[in-house]
């Protein structure tokens, strides 16, 4: 789940930076924006709400869910070239949808927007490539369908490649910045999983917000990236979310910190927590075995351990972390810390995607591995 | 000398140079007049550059503000056809992925709430827009009001603050927006770049236009060569890729010779006011010779002397350059307007322009300021720095050197004038210099004035005694003697008539050759033109159902699209007229052809006599142009006269122009009447035809040509400004050098007086005196001035605009040039008369 921050910016995102790209390059107002448009918004449209009797089905819901508010294609992954170099990338496609403006007949008059991110991290050297685009819905310029799938965004797109299995998903990714690009293909190994309660994700004590939420979380991904003309075959581990909502946060919740990560022993560990103005962070955290299977975790501890000043925008992350989870069986101590520190996205809104590095013990076992971590709501 | 030396150390101890600066400073407050007309003189020659120069950059700022704030960072756009350009085509650019710097963009003029003004309404698509400027276009209340629909921005928050409401006008269509917010600029102020520009989305504005599905251009901000050549390639037959950075450079050499123009007649002017100043000097040192005679005799050097009036001059400088750019600023406000009119008539809209003082103009100002005051200060402060104490009692003994003076001028005038001609013959395209050897070439007859009047003079000596009695006699004896005084207000007064008599002439000449253009171009009786923005053109029906009408002889079609040939962007022009119309082209070249037939046959064009001229292209060349087959061939048969765009244009036959180029139509229609037929009567049956647009401007032939005509006048009413200007400048050196004059000859004529001449005798003798002086001024500039008409028409026009026009010279013009000169010369007269009138003969001999 929880890429709720990026989701909740919708059409206030697209307002906040209609409004003025200095407002958003401005260090001195971070956009603040984002819990008070999470509190309920001045939106008159009727959207359809995340229900716990949905039942998911593929392959129509990789499709656009279009009465949703927001709904991401959010792919992650660590990979490594075959000299050993280390990547990390994020590709996400983002959709929103706002009231319809007017009742006029015109194309651009399209109640469907779309952002898409696309992030390159080199760990070695220590450079992150960021690259944003955006469309309307119109022309055919960004859309989803399912015959065959394809989500894109002009002409970055995740594309099926194979044909379709109903627990399988292969999709080539192809996207491009300024000075590097990615040509990925990524393949899930399993089913999908369906996060929450059969893929209904609370995201607060009181159950007010909550989304539609699945991920693929084991990829096998091979491909190339470029940067600056030269290229990189890579292979790897993607991770892959698939979430749609109209309603994510609570007015009193300005942020989270998510983390997706494999473990060296073929185990994954999603798990997030929902920072309060007041009170106690709600917390979920699940571990996903090597059949797909489904462990609650507790989480005990989720504690920063190192931070870093972003130079650009002067924002603190916490991008050092010790989390402390336990199961009926086991109990998971892991300290996560990010590969390189400069990976802030700040973009139309500002937010920490980043590839990390995990080491710690499960019960008496010493475990490794990597992930994404994802830091919102930090001013 | 011994005496004098003894004196100076004694009276003049330690701070010689602090005394004598108190001494001159004494002498101005005692009396200022002299004082604060140098500081004119440099004030209005500053003003004159910096006026031109502020108005000329601010003007050229506001094109390039405009073309920013319309391109913003773009460096090429996609057009289309004259119905604009299928969206599909930018969605097709950015799936491409190579291109992501791409923005669509619907442009039109349209009115808030039937306000005059015109304004830019900018369609944009925010979501992409930001890739291609630096300005956010919406911004403001959206944030806080995202109910509202996406809004219009207009940077006139005081008239429609945010929130209200305003109706915007188009052609007859017409809807209402909601104000939401200024339009930002990169650092987050009010962008006043922004001025003339409503900004509100794409969809809006598509609507609004009922442009549905169609962009007026495609904004692309592209990194290389390749990206535009890959580009192209992406595109089909009916778009066009400009590169803005060519398409601006072309759009800013066509202003060129229009602000060279200017920028010429800005120098000609402090050209003129360094005579001013050097006639002010000349009166500063005359008015104070017993002042300066006293100081040597009491010991102080010619270094001294020359040191403190230079000095004193610089002080004079200082406060004039001040002024001047204070004046300047002003003055540019006046021309400004002037020139933004002139320039949005001739070659593109531009919004009114906000003036620019850019820090180099100052410095350039201070500079020529400056430098003009000394070259002009020189002679005269050595020359005051040589009186000797002997020169008290012998004040006239410049006089003596009248002749020697002219003379001495007579070899450089000549150098002047030859150096003139030949930088004008070999000058090549050069605009600028061209103008500098105009300058000699006019300064040169100027500069031998003061010989040519001794000379008349000495003819006109004892004819004017035979004639008019003594009276006229001792004027034209005291010209002649007192030439080494007024020679350089004369030189000064003979530039500025020539000049502004040249330009006179040469504007008439102008304005006689378009009006005789127009009357051969334009036959026919009525001009058709629809004013519906969405339709402007005319349907085969409404062609057929007009060509039904009584009453009508002959009808003629034509329209005009631009495009991008090998030579840039020019305009074409397509006819579809009967051959009686056609020979209203004025054929220049070949000379007498009849080309009906050969303008009938494929790929062949007409061009006018500026596009040949600008591009050497002659009559059997040919010309690639981008048809709708690919690059094509036209050859050249013939070259006409025309004067509708200084671009250059291309004419072609109906036929060939449907054959190759996209063709929805003719945009403009002339109707021949059959004699004796009402002209209201048709206008009025064409507006009520079936297939007639729902907006007709119809205008008659008078009213065209009235409004052309009109269109002419005021492009050169700023070169009217400057004419004066210089002419004001000259009148006002006039008046110093007469009265430096009268003053030395303060106690000559009261032993005139005392011998028996009367007040009016002596009152009569100065009047007469200058205004024989303007009047020969006024005749030496004539054929200087016809010589300067010539050279502009022949020369500078033709490289200006590619033009060639008749010579026409008006009488009038040349009487008004005399009559100008004798009269401001008569009323720099007055004064010292009037001076002399009132002083007694015992204040004049008291020095004797």
């Amino acid at each position: 789940m929880n890429r709720v921050v990026l989701g909740v910016i919708g059409l206030f995102a697209i307002g906040f930076m209609l409004s003025s790209r200095m407002d958003i390059q401005d260090a001195e107002k971070p956009p603040r924006f984002l819990s008070g448009m999470l509190s309920g918004s001045a939106d008159s449209r009727d959207y359809d709400h995340a229900s716990p009797d949905n039942v998911i089905q593929f392959p129509e819901d990789h499709d656009a869910h279009e009465g949703f508010r927001h709904e991401w294609w959010y792919f992650t992954g660590n990979l490594e070239s075959r000299e050993g170099r280390e990547f990390g990338y994020q590709l996400t496609f983002f959709r929103f949808a706002h009231a319809s403006r007017s009742e006029i007949q015109n194309a651009w008059n399209n109640d469907q927007t779309w952002m898409a991110h696309l992030a390159v991290s080199d760990i070695e050297a220590e450079r992150f490539f960021l690259e944003q685009d955006m469309s309307r819905q119109v022309l055919d310029l960004a859309g989803a369908k399912i015959q065959p799938f394809r989500v894109w965004l002009h002409n970055w797109h995740a594309t099926r490649h194979e044909p379709f299995e109903p627990d399988r998903l292969a999709l080539d990714l192809s996207a491009a910045g300024d000075g590097f690009s990615i040509e990925l293909s990524v393949k899930s190994k399993t089913a999908p999983v369906l996060q929450g309660e059969n893929g209904y994700s609370r995201k607060d004590h009181s159950g007010k917000s909550a989304s539609h939420y699945y991920s693929y979380p084991d990829m096998e991904t091979s491909g190339q990236i470029r940067i600056d003309g030269e290229a990189f075959e890579v292979f790897g581990t993607t991770w892959m979310d698939r979430e749609w909502s109209s309603a994510l946060l609570q007015a009193n919740q300005d942020g989270w910190d998510w983390f997706a990560l494999h473990l060296d022993n073929g185990d994954k560990i999603m798990a997030f927590q929902i920072r309060q103005e007041q009170g106690d962070a709600y917390r979920h955290a699940v571990l996903i075995g090597p059949e797909q299977s489904k462990i609650p975790l507790d989480v005990i501890e989720m504690n920063p351990t190192r931070s870093w000043t972003s130079p650009d925008t002067g924002v603190e992350y916490p991008i050092g972390w010790k989390l402390g989870l336990q199961s009926a069986q086991q109990i998971i101590a892991l300290e996560v810390d990010s590969l390189m520190p400069n990976q802030e996205v700040n973009l139309l809104f500002r937010y920490y995607e980043g590839a990390v590095e995990v080491h710690g013990q499960s019960g008496s076992e010493e475990i490794s591995g990597r992930g994404y971590m994802e830091l919102t709501g930090y001013n | 000398m011994a005496n004098s030396s003894k004196i100076r150390k004694f009276e003049v101890p330690d701070s010689a140079t602090g005394t004598l600066l108190k001494i001159f400073l004494r002498e101005q407050k005692k009396s200022p007049g002299p004082f604060l007309l140098t500081v004119l003189s440099i004030t209005i020659g500053v003003a004159a550059i910096i006026g031109v120069d502020i108005t000329s950059h601010s003007a050229l700022g506001e094109f390039e503000r405009a073309n920013r704030l319309s391109s913003g960072l773009a460096t090429h756009q996609v057009v289309g056809g004259a119905t604009g350009l299928d969206e599909n085509i930018y969605a097709a650019l950015k799936l491409d992925g190579r291109f992501s710097n791409t923005a669509p963009i619907v442009q039109a003029e349209v009115q808030v709430n039937q306000d005059d003004r015109v304004w830019q309404l900018l369609g944009i698509d925010p979501l992409s827009d930001y890739r291609i400027r630096e300005s956010s276009l919406l911004g403001g209340a959206y944030r806080e009001q995202p109910a509202i629909a996406w809004p219009i921005h207009v940077p006139d928050t005081e008239r429609w603050p945010v929130g209200s409401t305003v109706t915007l006008h188009h052609g007859n269509r017409q809807q209402e927006f909601t104000v939401a917010g200024e339009i930002f600029g990169a650092s987050g102020q009010s962008d006043t770049h922004a001025e003339g520009f409503l900004v509100t989305d794409i969809m809006w504005t598509q609507a609004f236009l009922g442009r549905a599905g169609l962009l007026t251009r495609i904004a692309l901000r592209l990194d290389s060569e390749a990206d535009s050549r890959a580009l192209q390639i992406l595109l089909p037959d009916s778009a066009r890729l400009i590169d803005l950075q060519t398409h601006h450079t072309a759009q800013k050499d066509m202003t060129r010779a229009f602000r060279t123009n200017l920028t010429a007649l800005g120098y000609l002017t402090l050209l003129v006011a360094m005579f001013l100043i050097y006639s002010s000097t000349v009166f500063q040192v005359a008015r104070r010779r017993a002042l300066l005679s006293q100081l040597r005799a009491i010991g102080y050097t010619h270094h001294e002397i020359t040191r403190m009036l230079g000095m004193e001059l610089s002080i004079i400088a200082l406060a004039g350059v001040s002024m001047g750019i204070g004046l300047g600023y002003l003055l540019s406000t006046l021309m400004l307007g002037l020139v933004t009119d002139t320039i949005n008539i001739l070659y593109f809209d531009l919004a009114q322009s906000t003036l620019e003082l850019p820090v180099e103009t100052i410095l350039k100002s201070v500079a020529m300021g400056f430098l003009g005051t000394a070259i002009a200060g020189a002679v005269p402060i050595r020359e005051a720095g040589q009186v000797t104490v002997q020169a008290l009692s012998k004040r006239t003994f410049e006089e003596g050197r009248a002749l020697t003076l002219s003379r001495k001028l007579l070899p450089a005038a000549s150098c002047c004038f030859g150096l003139g001609a030949l930088i004008l013959m070999f000058s090549e395209q050069s605009l600028a210099i061209a103008f500098v050897g105009l300058f000699l070439l006019v300064l040169g007859p100027a500069a031998s004035t003061p010989w040519l009047i001794y000379h008349i003079c000495r003819v006109l000596g004892p004819l004017a005694d035979c004639t008019l009695g003594l009276v006229a006699k001792t004027a034209v004896i005291n010209i002649r003697s007192h030439l080494s005084r007024t020679g350089i207000s004369v030189i000064a007064l003979s530039l500025a008539v020539s000049a502004s008599l040249g330009v006179a002439l040469m504007i008439d000449s102008f304005r006689y050759s378009v009006d005789n253009w127009i009357n051969h171009y334009m036959r026919s009786d009525l001009y058709v033109v629809s004013t519906m923005p969405d339709e402007p053109y005319f349907s085969g029906t409404f062609r057929t159902e007009v060509s039904t009408l009584d009453g009508i002889q002959d009808t003629g079609y034509s329209t005009r699209i631009s495009i991008q040939s090998e030579f840039g962007l020019h305009d074409l022009l397509a006819m579809d007229v009967s051959p009686s119309s056609f020979r209203g082209f004025m054929i220049q070249s070949p000379p007498g052809a009849d080309l009906w037939d050969r303008f009938n046959q494929p790929r062949t064009v007409l061009i006018t006599e500026s596009f040949a001229n600008r591009h050497s292209v002659s009559v059997g060349d040919g010309i690639q142009l981008p048809t709708t087959q690919g690059e094509l061939a036209f050859e050249v048969i013939g070259i006409y006269l025309d004067y509708s765009s200084d671009h250059g244009l291309l004419t072609l036959s109906w036929d060939n122009f449907d054959r190759y180029f996209p063709n929805p139509g003719p945009t403009t229609a002339s109707v021949v009447l059959e004699s004796g037929v009402n002209p209201s009567d048709i206008k009025q049956a064409i507006g009520k035809l079936e297939a007639a647009p729902e907006q007709l401007l119809i205008r008659s032939n008078r009213e065209l040509r009235e409004q052309i005509l009109n269109i002419f006048d005021q492009t050169f009413e700023i070169t009217g400004i400057l004419r004066w200007l210089t002419v004001l400048v000259a009148i006002t050196g006039m008046i110093f050098a007469l009265v430096a004059l009268q003053l030395e000859r303060s106690s000559l004529n009261a032993r005139l007086k005392a011998v028996g001449f009367s007040r009016v005798q002596l009152a009569m003798q100065i009047v007469s005196e200058t205004s024989i002086t303007g009047f020969l001024a006024g005749l030496i500039a004539i054929p200087v001035g016809l010589m300067l008409c010539l050279s502009l028409i022949e020369v500078i026009n033709v490289r200006s605009f590619g033009w060639t026009m008749m010579t026409h010279i008006d009488p009038m013009l040349i009487l008004a040039a005399v009559g100008i000169s004798t009269l401001s010369a008569t009323a720099a007269g007055v004064y010292p008369a009037m001076r002399m009138w009132r002083m007694p003969i015992t204040a004049g001999l008291r020095d004797e």
